[in-house]
C-alpha cells in the first residue's frame, strides 16, 4: 500500500508539472526542452525558504513556484522579444536549463553536485492531492478564460492573433510564467518528498519526459497530459515484472501509441460531464447490440 | 487488431499488480541496481553473481530452513526510479534487507526510506559521507555500505601521489555534476596541499560530456605532472585519455575506483600506461582468479568489482540472518540490522569486514594502489589506514 502511495505521490508531482507544460506547449504551441530547470528552481528555493527563513511548508512551496515563475521571465522576455519560436525557442530553453543546472552544481551554499540533504519529509499524499486538484481547477479555468483562448489563437496563427488585437508578447510571457509556477510547485513538492535535492534530479531527461507526456496526452487538452504524465511514471513501475524487457515494452508502448493515435491519447478533447455520459451510453448501445445479436443466435 | 493489442497491454499491466504473493519461509533480499542504459555494466554482472550465490546457498539447504529469494529491480540510473524501486522492495515486497543502490545521489534519499520502513539497506559503491550519516553526524540506523568513503580515497591517493610518486604539481579534471567526483577532488586537494603539493589547475565537465580537449589544452599549458580524474565511470577517463594522447600531452593520470572496468583497458589501455588509481578491490587479485575464470566460462561476461561488492553485501545479509536466527530463532529485518551493525572480522567475499557502529562504514578497509601497465591492472601497494 505504501508503495502505491509512492507511485501516487510521484505521479501527482508529474501531473502538476505536466499541467504547467500543457499550458505552454499544448495551448500556446511553444515547445520547451528545459522545464526541469523550473522544477529545480522551485525545489531549491522552497527548501531554502523553509530551512533558512522558517517559512511554513505550504507557503514555501507556493512561493518556490512563484520564484520559478519570476526566473522564467529571464528567459521569456529576451526570447519572446526577439520572436524566437518553434525549434529556436526549444533550444533556448534547453540551454537555459543546462545553465541553471550548472549553477546549482557549482553553488556550494546549496551543496553543489553533492546535493542538499536534510530537507524534512513533509509532502504526503494529501498535500500532493490537494495541490493537484486546486492547480487542475485553476488550469482548467485558465484554458477556458479569454487568456487561454488568446494562447490557442497564438498557437494557430500568430499573425492573425496579432491582427485581432491579441498582445502576443504578453500572452506568451503569461503562459510561460504560469507553466514555470506549476513546475516550480512540482519541484518543491518533490524536494520535500525525497528530503534531498541534487541537480542530477533535474536533468534533460526529465524535461523531455514532460514534453513526451504532453505530446502523448494530446495537444490542447488538459486531461490528456494529466492522464499520460501519470501513466508514463506508473507504467514502468508496473512493468517491473518483465525484468530486463521492461524498457523495451515501455518503448514499444510509445511506438504503438504514436502509430494508432498520432494526435495523442485524447487529441483535442477536453474532459467534461457530457463526455462521460456519451461514453457510457455508447457502451450501453454496444452491449444492447451484442445482446440482441446473441439472442438471435440462440433462436 | 487494435482491440487485441489493448487487451494484451491491459493484461500485461495486471500481471504487474499480482506479483509478489507467497507464504513460504523465505529470506527475501532486494537488489536495487542499474541494468539498463549506459551504466548497465554496473548491475548486470552483479545480478548474475548474486543469483548464482543465492542458488548455491539454497541448494545447500538455505539458512536454518529459510530459502533465499532475490528480487531485482532496475533503476536505469535515475534517482526517481531508484527511490520508487526501493519503496517497492521495502514496502510492498517486504524484503528482509536490500542491496544497492550503487551511487550517492540515490542512496541519500533511500537512507530515509530505510529508516521509515526499518529494513536494513546496504549500499554498495555509494561512497559520499552523507549516505550513512546526516548533517549533524548522526548515523542513519538502517543504512550501511560495503565500500570505503570518498575522503579516505582522496586521502590515500594524495598520500601516494606525494610521498611515493614524488609528485608536487597536479591538475584536476572533475565531473562537477557527480557528488562522488567532486567529493574526492576536494579531499585529494586538501591532503595534497597539506603535504606541500600544489593543485595547479582545476577543470570540470558534466556527466555524459564527450569532448574534453578544451580542458585538457588548458591543463597542458600549466606545468602539471599528473592529472587527477576522479570519474564515476570508465567512459569518461577512456575518452579523456584518448583525447589527451591526441594532444600529445604525455602526462599520467591519477584515478579512482570509478575507473575500474575491464572495458577501460580495452578502450584506452595504451593511453593510460603508467597511470595510478586507488580501489577497494581489483579483479586481478589472486584470490579472485578462480572465481573469475569459472564465472566467465559459465556466463560469457567478466565479473567486475561491482559484482564483488554486491556479493559482499549478500554475505553481510547472510551473516546477519544467521545471527538473527541464533538470537531470536527467526530471521527478522531488525535482527539482521543489529548483527550487521556489530559485525567484527567477518569473512565476506572480498575481505574481512568490521562495521563501525557510529558511522556504518567498513572499518579500516584497505585501499589498493593499482598501476595500469601493459593494458592490465597491477597492484603496487596496499594502503592501510593509520587510525
Amino acid at each position: 500500500m505504501d508503495y502505491l502511495i509512492t507511485v501516487g505521490i510521484l505521479g501527482g508531482i508529474n501531473i502538476i508539472a505536466a499541467m504547467g507544460l500543457a499550458i505552454l506547449t499544448g495551448y500556446t504551441g511553444l515547445f520547451s526542452l528545459g522545464h526541469a530547470a523550473f522544477m529545480a528552481v522551485g525545489g531549491y528555493s522552497s527548501a531554502l525558504l523553509f530551512m533558512k527563513l522558517n517559512v511554513p511548508f505550504i507557503l514555501a512551496v507556493i512561493l518556490g513556484g512563484f520564484i520559478a515563475g519570476i526566473v522564467s521571465l529571464f528567459i521569456g522576455i529576451p526570447t519572446f522579444r526577439s520572436q524566437l519560436t518553434g525549434d529556436y525557442f526549444a533550444i533556448a530553453t534547453y540551454g537555459f536549463a543546462e545553465a541553471i543546472r550548472l549553477i546549482l552544481n557549482k553553488w556550494a551554499y546549496v551543496g553543489g553536485a553533492e546535493g542538499m540533504p536534510g530537507i524534512p519529509k513533509l509532502s504526503n499524499v494529501w498535500v500532493v492531492l490537494g495541490f493537484t486538484v486546486v492547480l487542475a481547477y485553476l488550469a482548467n479555468n485558465f484554458t477556458h478564460s479569454q487568456h487561454g483562448r488568446n494562447c490557442v489563437s497564438i498557437k494557430q496563427d500568430e499573425v492573425a492573433a496579432q491582427m485581432m488585437g491579441v498582445n502576443v508578447f504578453k500572452t506568451k510571457l503569461m503562459s510561460l510564467f504560469i507553466s514555470a509556477v506549476y513546475c516550480g510547485i512540482a519541484g518543491g513538492l518533490m524536494g520535500f518528498y525525497f528530503s534531498y535535492l541534487i541537480p542530477a534530479l533535474f536533468g534533460s531527461g526529465r524535461s523531455s519526459d514532460m514534453l513526451a507526456s504532453i505530446v502523448f496526452g494530446g495537444m490542447e487538452s488538459l486531461i490528456g497530459p494529466i492522464i499520460t504524465s501519470f501513466l508514463l511514471f506508473a507504467i514502468p513501475q508496473l512493468l517491473y515484472v518483465l525484468d530486463k524487457y521492461r524498457l523495451i515494452v515501455y518503448g514499444l508502448l510509445f511506438v504503438v501509441m504514436m502509430i494508432f493515435r498520432p494526435q495523442g491519447l485524447l487529441g483535442y478533447r477536453q474532459m467534461s460531464v457530457e463526455d462521460f455520459k456519451r461514453t457510457i451510453s455508447s457502451f450501453k448501445n454496444r452491449f444492447k447490440k451484442q445482446g440482441s445479436a446473441a439472442d438471435k443466435g440462440e433462436q | 487488431m487494435k482491440k487485441l493489442l489493448s487487451i494484451l497491454l491491459v493484461a500485461l499491466l495486471l500481471i504487474g499488480t499480482l506479483s509478489g504473493c507467497s507464504s513460504k519461509k523465505e529470506l527475501k533480499i532486494g537488489f536495487n541496481t542499474q541494468l539498463t542504459g549506459p551504466d548497465s555494466y554496473i548491475g548486470q554482472a552483479a545480478k548474475i553473481a548474486l543469483e548464482e550465490r543465492v542458488e548455491e546457498i539454497n541448494k545447500a539447504g538455505g539458512i536454518g530452513g529459510y530459502t533465499l529469494k532475490l528480487i531485482t529491480y532496475d533503476s536505469r540510473s535515475e534517482i526517481t526510479d531508484a527511490v520508487a524501486a526501493a519503496k517497492r522492495l521495502l514496502e510492498q515486497d517486504k524484503v528482509h534487507a536490500m542491496i544497492g543502490p550503487e551511487w550517492t545521489g540515490a542512496a541519500v534519499p533511500i537512507a530515509q526510506i530505510a529508516n521509515d520502513s526499518k529494513i536494513p539497506v546496504i549500499a554498495t559503491t555509494a561512497s559520499n559521507v552523507s549516505v550513512t550519516v546526516d548533517d549533524d553526524g548522526n548515523v542513519y540506523p538502517y543504512m550501511f555500505r560495503t565500500c570505503f568513503i570518498d575522503p579516505y580515497q582522496g586521502y590515500a591517493l594524495a598520500d601516494y601521489a606525494y610521498v611515493d610518486m614524488g609528485l608536487r604539481k597536479v591538475a584536476s579534471l572533475t565531473d562537477i555534476s557527480a557528488a562522488y567526483s567532486v567529493g574526492i577532488q576536494k579531499y585529494f586537494k586538501d591532503h595534497f596541499e597539506e603535504l606541500g603539493g600544489e593543485v595547479v589547475a582545476e577543470e570540470g565537465y558534466q556527466a555524459n560530456d564527450q569532448e574534453f580537449r578544451a580542458q585538457l589544452s588548458k591543463i597542458d599549458q600549466t606545468d602539471a605532472e599528473a592529472i587527477l580524474v576522479p570519474t564515476p565511470t570508465y567512459r569518461d577517463i577512456a575518452l579523456i585519455a584518448k583525447q589527451g594522447a591526441a594532444l600529445n600531452m604525455g602526462v599520467i593520470y591519477l584515478g579512482v575506483d570509478g575507473w575500474v572496468a575491464e572495458e577501460l583497458l580495452e578502450m584506452a589501455g595504451p593511453e593510460l600506461e603508467g597511470s595510478i588509481l586507488t580501489s577497494g578491490v581489483s579483479s586481478d587479485q589472486p584470490q579472485f582468479a578462480e572465481f573469475n575464470k569459472v564465472f566467465e566460462e559459465k556466463h560469457g561476461i567478466k565479473p567486475n568489482v561491482y559484482a564483488y561488492y554486491a556479493l559482499d553485501a549478500l554475505e553481510m545479509i547472510v551473516y546477519g540472518a544467521n545471527e538473527s536466527l541464533k538470537a531470536h530463532n527467526e530471521i527478522t529485518a531488525q535482527g539482521i540490522r543489529d548483527a550487521i551493525e556489530n559485525m567484527k572480522d567477518v569473512q565476506l567475499f572480498t575481505s574481512k569486514m568490521t562495521m563501525e557502529p557510529d558511522t556504518h562504514n567498513p572499518h579500516n578497509k584497505p585501499a589498493l594502489i593499482i598501476e595500469i601497465k601493459d593494458s592490465n591492472w597491477h597492484q603496487l601497494k596496499m594502503f592501510e589506514p593509520e587510525s
